[in-house]
Formats: structure tokens, C-alpha cells, sequence
């Protein structure tokens, strides 16, 4: 359980992280997302009691970011939004450095760093040097070193960002896993479409402020409280239209090209379904009849802008 | 009790064996072809310098008495010693001047203090890294001493002895290095800044040697003894003369070797604690550990020196002659007394002055613990935010009197004629240390006033305080050549002058610093900060 109370970061006269507070459980895929210069990495830092907050504080089940960080850190990984790689270090050596830091004993880390490897699918690069590996693997060698000490909290800067659309793919999956190891991930991003596919709850943070925090659902509802339904007939648009029009939850109904109406709808998936029923019942030939899929981008810069005034 | 100390011991241990950083290092140091020719091309010219050596020794004399050849082989020895005592200092700071700063270029600064490790653990590592390259410096001369011995210029035992001094001088320059390492951004300016201040220490220690090793001819005391001052044992360059020669400490004959190997660990410890302390943030018991180890160690520096200048067994006396018990006579000039301290008070002063505006600036662009959070606030002195700094500083001096008194009646014992002077002596020159602080510190003070930043307000304060020893020097030594001597009016000299001045001084500063001090605190009322106490 993580729970972040009015947490504040001021630089000098600049408001970094503006009175943040939300809680997450085990099990949460935390989608933490801002522009450049929201405040995520200002955020994550004081999370990772790298960075003093300003005032407010968080805790870590029960464990007090201010009073002992030791412990926290203990119990978190933290992948900052750049590599730290040494050269000259092959990976299984990097990764018993940190197996080290974490003060795990010597005969347990070669079992625990098999583990981890096997994890990150980098089993066969074990004795390489960091340097040679390509971009993605050696991200996913970070993400690898953020597990060694099996962390209850993850902390993961936008680890995404650089990577080819194929390792991005690989490392989404990575991080639903983790979601399902019960751990707590909080992925930071610039881009919403980037997480929400795989992150149960996200946040918008903007100039340091939380806009919206919740399931990605609700999130969406909040911003588009209609729901577009695209139907297609086979003909008969016109006798659609009308229909549709007396309908109830329907705000309103559009032709389009190719025999295809676009419907405001404000009901729920019941009602959706009972729309549908009642179009076939009245002899509506309906080729196709799904929601439109919400433009994430879209959403994002309605949540955003609205903050600028 | 026995329960607890086994946990203690082996995380105390952990820091050395076992250390996760040294390991990292270890694995990686000496990986490669770089390193072999890099070691390769040191021996090299090792050497090569050898050989240079000895064929100008060898063609140097035409005379062949076994006397003269023996003398010879003893300077090809020494010379050899001077060889390796110039490459430890100048060698040793430059790996650990990197390493900190390194590590924050490279951005592994996060990760590493994103798990539990200790800051001591990886400063303490980091130096075992650096120092692993001292030894390696040191293992691969052997050869080339080993011929040398061989030769008959030197005993293996001279050799044990002088390598050992080496070593543990090293020790001490890399922790310079660490430490400063810690302070700066950059790593130019880490090597840059390291290099001045281990240049400044070897030009010190330098001088400390040559002083010690031909004082006693000059000052009229014993002449061929194997008495050498302590303060003059830490020079890489006298290590061959140092050895085998013991100091007076309280009476007892004490060889230099364990001393320097004490006081050289002793100082390592206080430097790593100071890095630690710049690294952790507010409120820290690294912070705390500093100030606490650096009264101690104030405290035991003036017993010393107040036992030895009023008994005249301390090595710090033989500057000035060997003087007795009656160096607080009433006939005695002081200017004679102090003289030896002089260098010791000097290079304190140096060190005091890269602490202060440390401690004292402020700025609202800082991080918690240089935050500005009042003048004065005594219960901060421990905890390292600016109203701390002026309670510590005074906490120092009199610690440092307290120290001083006790050495003096202590040696003074069984001649109580002799204390009433010497207390008053002490006092003083405590009340004119106080003066001298308040002043430096209220300098720091308008400094901060001058500016939000409180890197800015730092060097602008090192700027002043350094202007305001050094600009004065040159007129006074022009008016003291012409007319009378008027050194005395300079704040660094005038604890050698007896009567008024010390008071004079003590009390003008004071005044100065209070004024100034009283000020800067429109600056804090106007502008609050808000500064949460951490429950
Ligand atoms: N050490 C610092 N000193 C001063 N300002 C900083 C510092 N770190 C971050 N900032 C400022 O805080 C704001 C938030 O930065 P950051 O948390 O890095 O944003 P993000 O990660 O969302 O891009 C930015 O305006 C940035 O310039
Ligand atoms: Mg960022």
C-alpha cells in the first residue's frame, strides 16, 4: 500500500510538485502521466527519497519516507529516466553489484540473478558487457536490477521513451507481469496512449498538480461523458436515423459516408445492448455496431489544457 | 551486550571486506589491455629514472673510500625514496579527485542511493578502489628498491618503514581527493581544485620536514638525536629521514611511524566523515558525527599543543628552541613561544576558513539544511542548518581553550605559580578567536544577504575572507621593513604579541561582526521560508 499525502517541491521560487496526494494497492499499474515538466521525475525522486520533499509526505505499508528512508528503499526499485550503466561490466557482474547494495547475501545472489535474467529474457547475455547490448536490452537489464531485492514498489521514469516500437511491445509485457507478481508499478510518460493499455489506474499532472487520478475508465468518462457508437446498415439509412432519433439515451445520430451513423450516447453498456435489440427487432439490417475507440491523445490535451487556463 | 556488538562489528566490517563498491571496482579496474600498459609504462620509467640516477652517482667522484661509496649508495637510495614520494602525491589524489564527482556525471549517483547503502560504504569504498592504485604504485617499485637494498644503501627494515609512510600518507591524500570530490560538479574542477590544495599540503608538509629536520641546528637545541617533531613527519619527501625517529608525547618517546599512521587515520576519518556530511541531506548523523568528531579532536590538538608549550616536550616546542617550564615566565617574549605554532595555527586557519562559509551561508534556492532559519539557535549546532553555524563555531574555540587550559595546568603541575599566567593566556587568545569567528561569520552572513544562491553566497564569502588575510600582507611587510613591526595588527599574528592587542582585536571584531550580523536579519524577517519541522 502506498499512500503519497499532500507531497510539495518548491525549487527556489518555482513549484515543482504542487500538493500531490493519492494512494495506490498492490497490484496497481499506475500510468503517471504529464508533459514535460509536470513534476513526474520531481515526484518519483521524492518517492525514492532521493530528493526532500518540501513538505507532505508518503508511506510505503506503513513505512515513512522521511523518518526511514533506509527501510523504504529496502522495499523499492527505482529506474531513472536514464541508464547508469558502467562499461566495462559484464551484466551478471552488474547486476550482483546492485544484489550487493542490496545487501543480499553471497551465496543467494547467482540463484537470484539467474531469476531475474530468466525474468528479462537476458538468460543468454549474462556473461556480455552491458555496453554491447542494444537499447532495449539494456533497459530491460535496468528493470532487472530494480528486481533483484523482489521491491514491493516499483518506480519506473519513462522507461520507454527511445525504444524501438518491438522493445516497447516486449517491455509493456514486462511491466503487466510485474502488475501481476501483486507488486505496485508507477510508470511515468509524456504519452498517454503509451500506458493506458496496460495500466489499471493513471494520473495527469500538470505543472505539478494532479488533474485526474482513477481507472482509466472512469478517467475517460469524466473528460467524454458521451460515448460514440458507430453503426453501419445495409441500407435503409434513412429509416435508421429515425429510429435511432426516438431512441432513448441517444443525444444525437449523424450519416456518414458508406452507410454508416455516428451515435452520441449517453447510456450505459445495458442500455447499448438493448439499442442494438431493438434496431434488429424493427428489421434494421445492422452490418456492424461498436464503439468508437476514445482518441487517448484527445483526451489527454482536454484534461491538460484546461489547467492553462 | 555481547549480542548487540556482533551485528555492530560486522556491519563496521562490511564497510572494508566485502564492500559492494570496492568489489564493482575491482572486477573492472584492472580489466583489459589498458591497464597493463598503463602499469607497464610506469615501470618503465621507473626505471629508467633508476638507472639515470646511478650512472650520475657513479661518475659524480673520482675518490673510492668504502666510506664515500656507502654514502653514495645511501643517496642513490634516497633519492629513489624521493622518486616514489613525488609520484604518491602526485599520483594518489588524481584517482579518488574523480571518483564521487565521476559517479554524479554519470548519473549513478540515483541509483546507487536508491538502495540501502550506506554513504559510508560507498565512500569507503570509492577510497579502497583509489587506494588499491597507491599500493599497485608501491608493490611495482619493489624491484627497483629491492636493488637498492641490494646495493647496500638501504636495510630491507628502512625500506618496510619508509613504504609504510608512504602508504599511509597516501591514505590521507586520497581522502583529500574523496572529499573534495564531493564538493564540486565537475570532474575538471575536482582534479583542478584537488591538485591546488594537495599541492598547498605537500608545499606544508614540505616545509614542516625542513624545518624540524634543520631547526635544531638553527634554534641551538640537541643537535644529533633521533627526536623529529610530529608536524614535521608528514612529508612524502622525508620518509627515508622520519622513520627511524620517535617524538615526545607527554614525556614518553613514541616512534614518528605509529604517530603519523594514528593522527593520518585519525584525519582520514574526519575527511570522510565531511564527505559524507556533504552528501546527506538535512539533519543527517553524518552531520551530527563531523561536528562531534571535530570538537574531539579540537579538544585533544589543544591538550597537546597546551602540555607541550608549556613543557617544552611536545615536538611543536622544538621550533622555538627547547624551552622548559618557563615558557610562561613573565620574562619570556611571547613572539618566542608561539613561533613554532605559528604554521600549525596558520594551517588551521586555512582549513577553518573552506569550513565556515560552508556552514554559514544560506540561500532559499538551497536544499533544507542550508535553507535560512534564523541567526542564532543554539540547538542547532549539531544538525547543520545555518543558525547553527555561529553556536558551533563558538562551541570549537571553547572547546579548544577548555583543551588548552587543561594540557597547561597539567603540565604546570607542582608549579602554581606558573597557571594563573598561563590561563590568561589561554583566555585571551580565546576571547580574540571568538572575535576573529564572530567577524568571519557575519561576512558569510551579508554574503547570503547579497544573493539567493547559496553556491554564489559561498564562494563570494571564501573571496572576502581569503582578500581580507591575504591584501594586508604585502603593506604591513613593506611597513614593517621600513618602520616598526606591525605585523601584530594582522588578525593571524597578533596571538604572538603580549598584552592588550589580543583584547583590542577580539573586542573590535566582535563588535564589527555583531553590527554587521544584526543587519542581515531584515533579510530573513522580510522574505519567510517556510521550514517545517519534521515530526
Ligand atoms: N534540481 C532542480 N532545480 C531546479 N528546478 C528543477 C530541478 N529539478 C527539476 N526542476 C524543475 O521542476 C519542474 C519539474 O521537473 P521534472 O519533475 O523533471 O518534470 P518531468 O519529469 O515531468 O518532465 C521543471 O520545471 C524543472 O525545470
Ligand atoms: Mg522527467
Amino acid at each position: 500500500m502506498l499512500e503519497v499525502q499532500n507531497l510539495h517541491k518548491t525549487f527556489g521560487d518555482l513549484t515543482a510538485v504542487n500538493n500531490l496526494s493519492f494512494s495506490l494497492k498492490p497490484g496497481d499499474v499506475f500510468g503517471f502521466i504529464g508533459p514535460n515538466g509536470a513534476g513526474k521525475t520531481t515526484t518519483i525522486r521524492m518517492l525514492a527519497t532521493l530528493l526532500e520533499p518540501t513538505a507532505g509526505n508518503a508511506r510505503l505499508n506503513g513505512v515513512d519516507i522521511l523518518s526511514d528512508p533506509m527501510e523504504v528503499r529496502r522495499r523499492i526499485g527505482y529506474m531513472p529516466d536514464f541508464f547508469g550503466l558502467y562499461d566495462d561490466t559484464k551484466v551478471w557482474e552488474y547486476l550482483d553489484f546492485f544484489a550487493a547494495a542490496y545487501q543480499i547475501g553471497k551465496k543467494q545472489r547467482p540463484e537470484i540473478i539467474d531469476s531475474v535474467l530468466e525474468l528479462t529474457d537476458l538468460t543468454t547475455k549474462r556473461e556480455s558487457f552491458v555496453q554491447t547490448l542494444s537499447r532495449g536490452m539494456q533497459q530491460r537489464l535496468c528493470l532487472a536490477r530494480c528486481l533483484v531485492h523482489d521491491p514491493t514498489l516499483l518506480l519506473l521514469d519513462e522507461p520507454a521513451s527511445g525504444l524501438d516500437p518491438r522493445a516497447r511491445a516486449e517491455l509493456k509485457e514486462l511491466i503487466a507481469e510485474l502488475g501481476r507478481m501483486n507488486k505496485i508499478v508507477i510508470v511515468s510518460s509524456h504519452i498517454l496512449p503509451e500506458l493506458a493499455d496496460f495500466c489499471n489506474t493513471i494520473g495527469i499532472i500538470e505543472r505539478g498538480a494532479l488533474l485526474a487520478f482513477g481507472p482509466v475508465k472512469d478517467i475517460m468518462k469524466q473528460v467524454q461523458p458521451t460515448r460514440v457508437i458507430r453503426i453501419r446498415v445495409l441500407d435503409g439509412v434513412a429509416r435508421a436515423l429515425e429510429l435511432l432519433q426516438a431512441a432513448e439515451h441517444v443525444k444525437s445520430a449523424e450519416p456518414g459516408e458508406d452507410n454508416v451513423i455516428r451515435v452520441q450516447f449517453t447510456g450505459e453498456v445495458e442500455h447499448q445492448a438493448d439499442l442494438l435489440e431493438k434496431m434488429v427487432r424493427d428489421g434494421v439490417r445492422v452490418v456492424d455496431f461498436r464503439e468508437e475507440e476514445i482518441d487517448l491523445e484527445d483526451v489527454f490535451l482536454r484534461i491538460t489544457t484546461g489547467a492553462v487556463h | 551486550m555481547a549480542a548487540n556488538l556482533l551485528p555492530w562489528a560486522r556491519r563496521a566490517l562490511g564497510a572494508y571486506f566485502g564492500n559492494p563498491i570496492a568489489l564493482r571496482d575491482y572486477r573492472t579496474q584492472l580489466r583489459g589491455v589498458k591497464a597493463l600498459v598503463l602499469w607497464g609504462t610506469y615501470l618503465f620509467f621507473l626505471i629508467l629514472i633508476a638507472v639515470l640516477f646511478y650512472l650520475s652517482i657513479l661518475s659524480s667522484g673520482s675518490q673510492v673510500s668504502i666510506a664515500f661509496v656507502q654514502s653514495e649508495l645511501h643517496t642513490f637510495y634516497q633519492r629513489l625514496m624521493w622518486l616514489l614520494g613525488g609520484t604518491v602525491a602526485m599520483i594518489t589524489p588524481a584517482f579518488t579527485a574523480a571518483s564521487v564527482v565521476a559517479e554524479r556525471q554519470h548519473g549513478s549517483f540515483d541509483l546507487l542511493f536508491s538502495t540501502p547503502l550506506r554513504l559510508k560504504d560507498f565512500l569507503v569504498g570509492r577510497m579502497l578502489s583509489s587506494y588499491r592504485y597507491t599500493w599497485m604504485l608501491l608493490i611495482l617499485s619493489l624491484p627497483v628498491t629491492a636493488v637498492g637494498v641490494m646495493l647496500g644503501g638501504a636495510t630491507w627494515v628502512d625500506v618496510i618503514y619508509a613504504y609504510l609512510l608512504l602508504s599511509v600518507i597516501g591514505l590521507f591524500y586520497s581522502a583529500v581527493g574523496l572529499l573534495i570530490s564531493t564538493l564540486t560538479a565537475k570532474p575538471v574542477s575536482a582534479v583542478i581544485w584537488t591538485y591546488a590544495v594537495v599541492g598547498i599540503i605537500v608545499l606544508v608538509t614540505f616545509i614542516y620536514y625542513q624545518v624540524a629536520y634543520f631547526g635544531p641546528a638553527f634554534f641551538g637545541g640537541p643537535s644529533i638525536t633521533n627526536e623529529f617533531p610530529l608536524q614535521g613527519a608528514f612529508s612524502t619527501f622525508g620518509v627515508v629521514e622520519v622513520a627511524p625517529t620517535h617524538s615526545l608525547l607527554f614525556g614518553t618517546e613514541v616512534p614518528n611511524l605509529i604517530l603519523v599512521c594514528v593522527v593520518v587515520l585519525l584525519l582520514v576519518k574526519l575527511l570522510v566523515l565531511g564527505a559524507a556530511s556533504a552528501l546527506s541531506p538535512y539533519a543527517s548523523p553524518e552531520t551530527k558525527s563531523l561536528r562531534v568528531h571535530g570538537l574531539i579532536y579540537v579538544a585533544a590538538a589543544a591538550l597537546v599543543i597546551g602540555y607541550g608549550t608549556t613543557n617544552g616536550t611536545v615536538g611543536a616546542s622544538a621550533f622555538a628552541g627547547g624551552f622548559g617550564p618557563a615558557a610562561f615566565s613573565p620574562g619570556t617574549p611571547f613572539s618566542d613561544i608561539w613561533l613554532g605554532i605559528d604554521i600549525m595555527l596558520v594551517t588551521g586557519a586555512v582549513l577553518a576558513l573552506l569550513f565556515i562559509p560552508r556552514i554559514t551561508c544560506h540561500g532559499r534556492d538551497a536544499e533544507r539544511r542550508s535553507r535560512p532559519d534564523g541567526i542564532f539557535n543554539s540547538r542547532r549546532a549539531f544538525l547543520g542548518t545555518p543558525s547553527g553555524a555561529l553556536p558551533y563555531l563558538l562551541l570549537l574555540v571553547i572547546t579548544a581553550g577548555a583543551g588548552a587550559a587543561a594540557g597547561l595546568a597539567w603540565a604546570a603541575r607542582g608549579q602554581p605559580d606558573l597557571l594563573p599566567l598561563g590561563l590568561a593566556v589561554v583566555a585571551t587568545r580565546v576571547y580574540w578567536a571568538a572575535g576573529c569567528l564572530v567577524f568571519a561569520w557575519s561576512l558569510g552572513r551579508l554574503a547570503s544577504v547579497w544573493t539567493s544562491k547559496v553556491g554564489v553566497a559561498r564562494a563570494l564569502h571564501l573571496v572576502i575572507l581569503i582578500g581580507l588575510l591575504v591584501l594586508p600582507i604585502p603593506m604591513l611587510s613593506l611597513l614593517s621593513v621600513a618602520g616598526p613591526d606591525l605585523w601584530n595588527v594582522h588578525p593571524l599574528y597578533v596571538h604572538g604579541s603580549a598584552g592588550t592587542a589580543p583584547l583590542l582585536w577580539g573586542t573590535a571584531l566582535l563588535f564589527v561582526g555583531v553590527v554587521v550580523a544584526a543587519a542581515t536579519r531584515g533579510n530573513e524577517r522580510s522574505r519567510p521560508v517556510r521550514l517545517e519541522e519534521r515530526g
